[in-house]
């Protein structure tokens, strides 16, 4: 019997010092992976199941989908993050839900 | 969910940097908050409490933090203190202030916020503030520095005490504590980190941000009102 991994779909809004700083896919996935290897190391990295779903600079908010037992692992990671390329920020996490259209619904986002 | 953020230290003579952190706290989804001045001397007026509340719509209290050097300097400072209607936080690392302060009933918080005094916690000071109904606050700041070698270690003597803490039957708070304003970060976010990297349950860490800190400010509530005695006493005619 197949047992599909369970997702969590994490919302998280941007707060930059500079407004009009965008923050890259690519720069934003390489500082979350080096603070999920900081934090986690590999075991915790096997587990996470980490994928990028947005990251919309113009209204300063991401979505990630990661797997359901590591979603605190993944805050965790978010949080931790202090900045990017020298640039202070602050990812904050705002909602989790189980689904990626409930999670929009709710939120408001298109 | 009525997360606290128990401890923001902010120059509160600056309307401006106070409203960018209301902004900021806004903005990282804190909802209930608890102000302190930079000094212990600064007097909180109904002036500048009515200002920064009309300010945001985050619930707001205020405390000060004592910063006794010793015995003496503390049994001064604390006769300043009597009937005070804010919360009243000592800190200190010297222990026989912590022994004194956690005896005293008009301190409300014993706070820890480096890991210097962290690691002089005893059990003869747990024993006292769960006795003496006094809070005991944990500062997770030396958990978010830059510095690896020092995060390490400061992990590793937070998770240590903290455990011993979860052992005792005190009272404690978790705060952010955030030096500067884009160290703030989401109580629930801070959950999460004490969940994962300090091996906290989830509920045990939850009350600290939220079940604790509640019960504190409602005892300061009930501590201030002149009709009640205590919990579940209150004057009603005569006397």
């Amino acid at each position: 019997m197949k047992i599909k991994e369970r997702q969590r779909y994490i919302l998280f809004q941007i707060i930059k010092k500079k407004e009009n700083m965008k923050v890259k896919k690519s720069i934003f996935l390489k500082t979350l992976w080096s603070s999920i290897w900081r934090y986690f190391g590999l075991k915790g990295a096997n587990k996470m199941g980490l994928w990028l779903v947005e990251l919309n600079n113009k209204n300063n908010y991401g979505i990630l989908r990661v797997s359901q037992y590591s979603k605190e692992m993944a805050i965790s990671a978010l949080t931790l993050i202090k900045n990017i390329n020298g640039m202070p920020i602050i990812f904050s996490t705002v909602k989790t839900s189980g689904t990626l259209k409930s999670l929009k619904k709710n939120n408001r986002i298109e | 969910m009525a997360y606290y953020e128990t401890r923001l230290r902010v120059d509160l003579q600056n309307s401006e940097e106070v409203a960018e952190y209301l902004n900021t706290c806004e903005q990282v989804g804190i909802t209930n908050l608890i102000i302190e001045p930079l000094t212990s001397e600064f007097m909180i007026t109904d002036a500048i409490k009515n200002q920064i509340q009309s300010l945001t719509n985050i619930k707001i209290y205020f405390r000060i933090t004592m910063n006794p050097r010793n015995l003496k300097e503390f049994n001064r400072k604390i006769q300043k203190f009597n009937n005070f209607k804010y919360l009243l936080a000592v800190e200190s690392s010297n222990k026989r202030i912590q022994l004194k302060a956690s005896k005293d009933s008009r301190v409300d918080i014993l706070t820890f916020s480096n890991i210097r005094k962290i690691k002089s916690i005893s059990k003869g000071v747990l024993s006292l503030l769960s006795q003496n109904n006094t809070y005991l606050e944990l500062s997770l700041s030396p958990l978010l520095i830059n510095n690896k070698s020092e995060q390490s270690r400061n992990f590793r003597i937070t998770y240590r005490f903290m455990e011993r803490v979860l052992n005792s039957r005190v009272k404690y708070l978790l705060c952010g504590d955030a030096p500067s304003r884009f160290c703030l970060r989401n109580p629930r976010a801070l959950i999460s980190i004490c969940v994962s990297l300090l091996d906290i349950p989830i509920q045990k860490a939850k009350m600290g941000f939220e079940k604790y800190p509640q019960t504190l400010v409602k005892d300061k509530f009930i501590k201030n009102d002149t009709q009640k005695f205590g919990n579940g006493f209150k004057l009603i005619g005569g006397g």
